[in-house]
């Protein structure tokens, strides 16, 4: 293959023991400054009508906000920054992707299996915080006992499903990004640039979806 | 126009998710096949069953986000 953009391998870096990604790396410090610099640009003059980045950020919040009252109710409140500062995270890091010269942090499986596993151990260890050990780990055995295996399968696939299905999606998107600017440049792959604009939120707005509804499940009390 | 929204959004994400269950679960019981194989030293059983049973929990966590709305 010629020398130029190359996209799913990574430039490596080792130290005391480890790999290090570290194009994933540095795009996701970028995602991360880009997202704190929203947050202050959105929050220092705060007006009563929103204008700018407040509209922008205003309607995110509303919008996830409203998610996580109807579907955690008023207990998942709390959960309410994690899951927004998530949102915000993966709409920036999946639209990076598409400024020529970035690539997305979520183009790596390790962004995105990292992001699914966090949310999973969430769920567990607020599933056990609310409704304790033993009344937690019964749900595994429902509705029959044998249904523990499958029960069990599930709870793996979880984190399987959230992590493949971004990872999968942003990254075929960026090479068919590149393999149709060579194939038939211009006019085509803006339309497909276009479109990935919109996978890039949809996705984010997944991912986000599902983790609030793993997390409701956890947050109920089961009586 | 918000509530339609939201349907259309919640919709739109059971979608895109859901053929993801199936293929995933499949993964997971692969992948727990095979440690059982390699702890018990029963291969091929091992991934054998967790297709199977990789198939049935991908049905199962199917027929409950579609049915029961999860």
């Amino acid at each position: 293959m010629e020398h130029g953009h190359e996209i799913g391998s990574h430039s490596l870096a080792h130290f005391a023991g480890l790999t290090f990604n570290m194009d994933t790396l540095i795009m996701t410090w970028i995602t991360m400054a880009i997202v704190i610099v929203l947050a202050i640009a959105a929050t220092r003059r705060i007006e009563l009508q929103p204008r700018g980045w407040q509209n922008f950020l205003e309607m995110a919040v509303v919008y996830l906000l409203e998610q996580v009252e109807t579907n955690m109710g008023s207990k998942g409140q709390k959960l309410a920054p994690l899951i927004i500062t998530l949102f915000l995270f993966l709409v920036v890091g999946n639209e990076l992707g598409l400024v020529p010269g970035f690539t997305s942090p979520t183009n790596d499986i390790n962004t995105t299996l990292g992001l699914a596993l966090m949310i999973v151990l969430i769920v567990h260890v607020l599933g056990i915080k609310n409704k304790g050990f033993v009344r937690y780990f019964k749900h595994f055995f429902e509705p029959y006992v044998p249904f523990v295996i499958i029960n069990i399968i599930e709870e793996v696939a979880k984190p399987i499903t959230l992590s493949f299905r971004l990872f999968g999606n942003i990254l075929a998107g960026e090479i068919l990004l590149l393999v149709l600017g060579m194939l038939v440049p211009y006019f085509v792959p803006t339309l497909w640039l276009a479109f990935s604009v919109f996978v890039g939120i949809v996705q984010a707005f997944i991912f986000t979806m599902l983790s609030i509804s793993y997390l409701s499940n956890s947050m109920q009390d089961g009586h | 126009m918000r509530k339609d929204s939201n349907t259309l959004l919640n919709a739109l994400s059971t979608a895109a998710s859901i053929g993801f269950y199936l293929v995933s679960s499949v993964a997971a019981g692969i992948l727990l096949g095979r440690l059982v194989d390699e702890y018990f030293a029963i291969t091929p059983w091992g991934t054998v069953w967790g297709i199977v049973l990789g198939m049935i929990a991908g049905m199962w966590s199917m027929y409950k986000k579609v049915v029961g709305g999860k």
